[in-house]
């Protein structure tokens, strides 16, 4: 079981449907299951394609020296949710507001207007709305990856409205082991309903990743065993992140300082073992445990939603311009980021940060080759 | 730094100095700094603003602009507008709120010049109280097991 089900399915015939069903770039990455091969791209997190894709956008960026450019669109179609979770500041809005959707003609436009390779579908969750299927198949077709994170309670019910694409990922919400996970969700039984529609999506031959927060009163024995469990699930990769201090969030005292932010990932991925996988910059997660320091890029992942492209980042709800292009030139992004803001003290959250760390690994030879020894030896200092 | 004083007006405690107290709360409103604090703390559902200066009405729509229910705009004009104020635009004379409104696509734009009071009339959802009942109901449940 150790190896989860991505051995499993290398042995199997599941592995060869799956390449039917998938497009060239993804056969690149199952070439080395075909062929009982351990490649080095077969223990990464993300697809070779998908790499491929960010690392080629990255430098045609920096070549054409754009200096603001986003990383990931984070597209928030609803603010409904069919949770309400503790440390959620998101979703606390009148009735007709919650109401509102985008249409999957703004969505494609956002996307096209911002150019990012990655889109971030959260919410609200985005499963609740009805033209969801159709919003992801046009985001793919514009070549765009998309991960559509979900709470995955309605996941089995919609699994069949989409197909399974290199470029679609299902990132699950889980917060913890089942006991952190309900506390979190605040409603019992839902890591249950998660882990059976990771099951269910894995065996469909979806990709599925999931995506953690992790608040004050974290044990990182536990954090480490819930590791555990998710690559025994066999999920792809995962994604972990502080909370951020949502001044709206039910719960105000779960988050995290920074001090506090470092100790706690120090402890969760010291002697980090080598099975898990994160789907995310290993320069961003030592950013976490306080090996290195890096400021906001909140342009990284701007986020458009119902009210518009919100200033200056998917946390903070400084206004709102209509178009991508006034949301760059008229934010002053100096007013932003730790020692700027007081709102930023405490932040390290990924959508700040990930984008920070990705250009310290094109910034420089320097960079890359740290970011190089990060993903082979992830337990040196 | 100047003080700024603004007129509050509720059903349980009309006609305040928004300097002092709020009702059912020890949170003092902070008009004379920079940045108005957590406006979630002050607990603004059923109050009323009618600001008289340019630097009233830019405290007043901060505060709007950062509660989680719906307001009721007083127009000058006599009309009033209800709905979720959800950005300001803050541009001298030009500058301008935007709301939805319950039934209608779309967004509308109201120039501040044209603004008389502001109401806030709706349920301030980020109140906390659902979550508040899911951690009263969950002790109960621990309790009892206990």
């Amino acid at each position: 079981m150790a190896c989860g089900r991505r051995t499993q399915v290398a042995k199997g015939a599941v592995c060869k449907t799956a390449i039917q069903r998938f497009d060239p770039a993804r056969r690149l990455h199952y070439h080395s299951i075909e062929s009982n091969r351990k490649a080095p791209w077969e223990t990464m997190a993300v697809p070779l394609s998908q790499m491929l894709t960010v690392t080629s956008y990255v430098i045609s960026q920096k070549l054409k020296g754009v200096e603001r450019y986003p990383l990931v669109l984070m597209l928030e179609p609803l603010f409904r949710c069919n949770l309400a979770c503790a440390g959620c500041g998101k979703i606390q809005y009148p009735e007709h507001v919650l109401d509102r959707r985008l249409t999957p003609e703004q969505c494609w436009a956002a996307a096209e207007e911002c150019g990012a390779p990655i889109i971030s579908i959260p919410g609200g969750e985005p499963l609740i709305h009805p033209e969801m299927p159709e919003i992801v198949r046009g985001l793919v077709r514009r070549k765009k990856f998309v991960y559509l994170c979900t709470n995955a309670i309605l996941l089995e019910r919609k699994m069949d409205e989409y197909e399974p694409s290199n470029r679609l990922i299902f990132s699950i919400h889980m917060d913890g082991l089942r006991r952190e996970h309900d506390l979190a969700v605040c409603r019992d039984g839902v890591y249950d309903v998660a882990t059976k529609a990771i099951k269910s999506a894995l065996k469909r031959g979806f990709r599925v990743t999931t995506n953690t927060t992790l608040f004050n009163g974290a044990d990182p024995p536990r954090v480490r065993a819930f590791f555990d469990e998710m690559m025994d699930l066999g999920v792809e990769g995962m994604m972990i992140s502080p909370g951020y201090s949502y001044e709206k969030a039910p719960d105000q005292h779960g988050f995290l300082t920074r001090r506090r932010t470092q100790e706690l990932f120090s402890g969760v991925l010291a002697k980090r073992k080598r099975r898990w996988r994160f789907n995310q910059s290993p320069l961003f997660l030592e950013f976490l445990m306080g090996r290195r320091e890096y400021q906001c890029t909140p342009w990284g992942n701007p986020t458009y939603n119902i009210f518009g492209w919100q200033k200056p980042c998917y946390l903070l709800q400084d206004g709102y311009v209509s178009s991508f292009r006034d949301l760059l030139e008229t934010t002053a992004w100096e007013r932003y980021g730790v020692g700027r803001n007081e709102k930023c003290r405490d932040c390290m959250v990924h959508c700040g940060y990930e984008a920070s760390a990705v250009e310290d690994t094109f910034g420089s030879w320097n960079g890359f080759a740290c970011t190089v020894k990060a993903m082979l030896f992830p337990n040196a200092t | 730094m100047e003080r700024v004083r603004l007129h509050r007006e509720g059903h349980a405690v009309p006609q305040r100095d928004l300097t002092t107290h709020l009702p059912g709360s020890h949170v003092k409103m902070p008009m004379s700094q920079d940045r108005p604090d957590n406006p979630s703390e002050q607990r603004l559902q059923g109050a009323i603003f009618r600001p008289n200066s340019e630097q009233e009405m830019l405290k007043v729509i901060e505060l709007a602009f950062g509660y989680r229910g719906d307001v009721t705009l007083e127009l000058k004009s006599g009309e009033s507008v209800h709905g979720y104020l959800f950005n300001r635009v803050l541009d001298g004379p030009r500058s301008c709120v935007e709301l939805f409104q319950p039934g209608r696509a779309g967004s509308r734009r109201i120039p501040c010049r044209e603004i008389h009071a502001f109401h806030f009339t709706g349920h301030d959802t980020a109140s906390g109280e659902s979550w508040e009942t899911w951690v009263r109901k969950r002790l109960e449940e621990n309790d009892g097991e206990g």
